[in-house]
């Protein structure tokens, strides 16, 4: 095939990504049914405004110049050097089992470690498994989550995805480490569609770290990933999330997991960079007895408007799900938190409990609260609450007769909010994390 | 099944013309002037038609809003309270019993404009198998309201599996300098602590949850000022078959 410029979103963009990848037909079709859907659903309009993406003007791929590399010796200098910046080559030394790394449409290095191989666990770009044994499993399960219909970033990730993680953990085996993908998009007015597939089996347990950034340019970049988790009987998934997405990004995430009997999804997500975040992790507590827990952490800066949540459906009886969040809203930032809580019929004996915190930090900044809760179960016990207020003045004064400036005290004070959070995290990405958070109020002072 | 994706928008009107399927929407507006106290008892049967009423509350000045529906049929109302004042204050209670005959929509929209302004909207209820709820509120503090406060919450009661029960508070703030909570309580009789203390006491799930949903009435009731409007609403709450 001859290759063409790959800058423009159309139906044969979407045959020639099916084409380069080799996919079976299976996949074609899917990628051309979303294609179908996207062209006819019509953008959200409840959300933070995104008139400022011309999708006319998004590169939706960009082949990379070389081939997937198992070491870091083989990445292109450059690329290598990126990453070495971020910290990942060092990470996956000292405490990961596998590592990922995408480069603006594919992954360009990939790894597991000797320890989690051994066990089984699988963990490999998504197209590679497409050509393996894991396809049928793969065949199975994409798109069964997060499907098309969804919204239309859904329904243009399916169409146009590339990159991208699968993992499948077998039955009972427990990840003694992360492992962690990070998605790097370099390239200039680009789209970033990475699909990760995990599949954690009956018993077994995996802790999975994805990070994201990208330079900053003046033009828009549009990131709209999705992620498909599927927990069998009595397993667990921790996922977490720092995201510092540069200021020019709209990102336009669909995360969903499915939680059988007994198993538990963990979902710790980090929201601190982009100019636009539409990102509401959904669990859907399928067998009974399935639990989930959110802990959340947004801080929207000036320039920004961080629109996100959770949404849970709970269809079996005796399930549990714990929602944590905290949002900050600094300079001129907006924050959102939104809710979707859903028990139907079937969630006998369920339990819920929600606790949100919001926080203004300027006069211009704005934080909203939005829960939506459809409770039609008997025998549960459901729990919402929330606050938004501000920093507490007299703490501040207090911090400052004991010799700190007022921007240092404030900055004690967010740290102490996301100070629950950051434990959740390995020490790495919680270091990472609070110099996010001191970078994000330096700017924010600045400005003020 | 609840559609997973069913996020609400930021807009605080809802019952718009021809909303909920609707051919007329009544609308009423009202004024409680500078530095007067207000109490109105409204309750089902003021809302024969679907209803907007738009009460415009100025400096110093407090409304008390008590709602009861009980066994209502079909009531969509829809209360937008406007805080122009500065120490404009307003406090809605309202409470509510629900049959497999009947649906309630109830949007609260309170819309914070001035300096010290307080806003509570208190609404407790219970519902039988096969009824249909839908409690939205709304408390919005606009840019110039420093110093104001507000709560929104609600306490249903499950008796049985509810058609439709969705609640939805809200809380918009654009000005940094106030404080606001807002929660949603879903229970039964058979969770909690007082599940667990009544049974102690040797009361059935079925005392309890009798006890439990006459309460949230008569705590709306037991606040009407006036003696024989009072003691009417008491007898009616007594003589519901809860």
């Amino acid at each position: 095939m001859t290759p063409r410029p790959t800058d423009k979103l159309d139906r044969l963009l979407v045959e020639e990504l099916s084409a380069r990848h080799g996919e079976p037909d299976w996949m074609r079709q899917v990628r051309l049914q979303a294609w179908e859907k996207y062209q006819s659903l019509s953008y959200p309009t409840w959300g933070p405004d995104v008139s400022g993406l011309d999708m006319d003007k998004i590169v939706p791929y960009i082949q990379p110049e070389s081939q997937m590399a198992t070491s870091w010796e083989q990445v292109p200098p450059d690329v290598r050097q990126s990453f070495a910046e971020l910290g990942i080559p060092q990470a996956e030394e000292q405490l990961l089992a596998g590592v990922a790394a995408q480069y603006d449409s594919e992954v360009v290095y990939h790894r597991t470690q000797e320890m989690a191989a051994e066990q089984g666990v699988v963990f490999t770009d998504l197209t590679a498994a497409l050509h393996g044994e894991y396809e049928p499993m793969i065949r199975q399960y994409f798109a069964k989550l997060v499907t098309p219909g969804e919204h239309k970033w859904a329904a243009l990730h399916t169409a146009v995805w590339s990159g991208g993680t699968f993992v499948y953990v077998p039955p009972g085996v427990q990840t003694a480490l992360p492992l962690q993908a990070y998605y790097l998009l370099n390239a200039r007015g680009a789209g970033q569609f990475e699909h990760t597939l995990i599949i954690v089996d009956e018993g077994a347990s995996l802790h999975f770290i994805e990070g994201c950034s990208a330079p900053r340019y003046n033009v828009a970049a549009l990131h709209a990933g999705a992620v498909e988790i599927f927990v069998g009987k009595s397993a667990k998934i921790r996922y977490s999330t720092v995201e510092n997405w540069s200021r020019n990004m709209y990102n336009l995430n669909t995360k969903k997991a499915q939680a059988a009997a007994g198993a538990s999804v963990e979902w710790v997500s980090g929201s601190f960079g982009s100019m636009v975040t539409e990102l509401y992790p959904a669990t859907i507590l399928a067998g009974a007895g399935a639990k989930m827990s959110y802990h959340g952490v947004t801080l929207a800066g000036s320039g920004q408007n961080l629109d996100t949540g959770v949404k849970v459906v709970a269809r079996a009886p005796q399930t549990a799900c714990t929602i944590t969040a905290q949002s900050l809203a600094d300079g001129d930032g907006v924050s959102t938190f939104r809710a979707s809580i859903a028990m139907t019929p079937e969630a006998t004996g369920s339990r819920a409990s929600i606790d949100c915190q919001s926080w203004q930090l300027a006069d211009q900044s704005r934080s909203d609260s939005i829960p939506v809760l459809d409770i039609r179960a008997p025998q549960v016990d459901v729990g919402y609450e929330a606050c938004v207020g501000t920093l507490d003045e007299g703490i501040i004064a207090y911090l400052g007769s004991r010799g700190l400036e007022r921007e240092q005290a404030r900055l004690a004070l967010v740290n102490g909010v996301v100070d629950g959070f950051a434990k959740q995290l390995p020490l790495e990405y919680a270091v990472e994390m609070a110099n996010l958070v001191t970078s994000q109020m330096k700017k924010a002072n600045a400005k003020n | 099944m609840p559609k997973i994706n069913d996020l609400p928008a930021k807009t605080w009107s809802w019952t718009q013309t021809g909303g909920h399927g609707v051919a007329r929407l009544a609308t009423r507006e009202h004024q409680v002037a500078a530095g007067q106290k207000q109490q109105v008892v409204q309750t089902a049967s003021d809302f024969s038609l679907p209803t907007k009423q738009i009460w415009t509350v100025a400096a110093g000045a407090h409304l008390q809003l008590l709602q009861l529906f009980v066994r209502p049929g079909e009531r969509l109302v829809e209360t937008v309270i406007e805080l122009v004042g500065a120490g404009a204050s307003v406090d809605i209670e309202s409470a509510y019993a629900l049959g497999s005959k009947d649906f309630l929509s109830l949007n609260y929209v309170v819309r914070v404009r001035a300096p010290g302004a307080r806003a509570v909207v208190n609404t407790t209820g219970h519902m039988y198998p096969g009824a249909r709820k839908i409690w939205r509120s709304t408390l919005e503090f606009e840019p110039g309201s420093p110093g104001a406060a507000g709560n929104e919450h609600e306490q249903v009661l499950l008796l049985g599996k509810p058609a439709q029960n969705v609640s939805a508070p809200l809380v918009l703030t654009h000005e940094r300098r106030v404080d606001a909570t807002h929660g949603v309580q879903v229970l039964t009789p058979e969770t909690g602590e007082t599940a667990f203390y009544a049974r102690a006491r040797g009361w059935t799930s079925e005392r309890l949850a009798r006890e439990v949903a006459r309460a949230q009435l008569e705590r709306v009731a037991r606040m009407i000022a006036d003696e024989g409007r009072r003691a009417r609403q008491w007898d009616d709450i007594q003589g519901e078959n809860i």
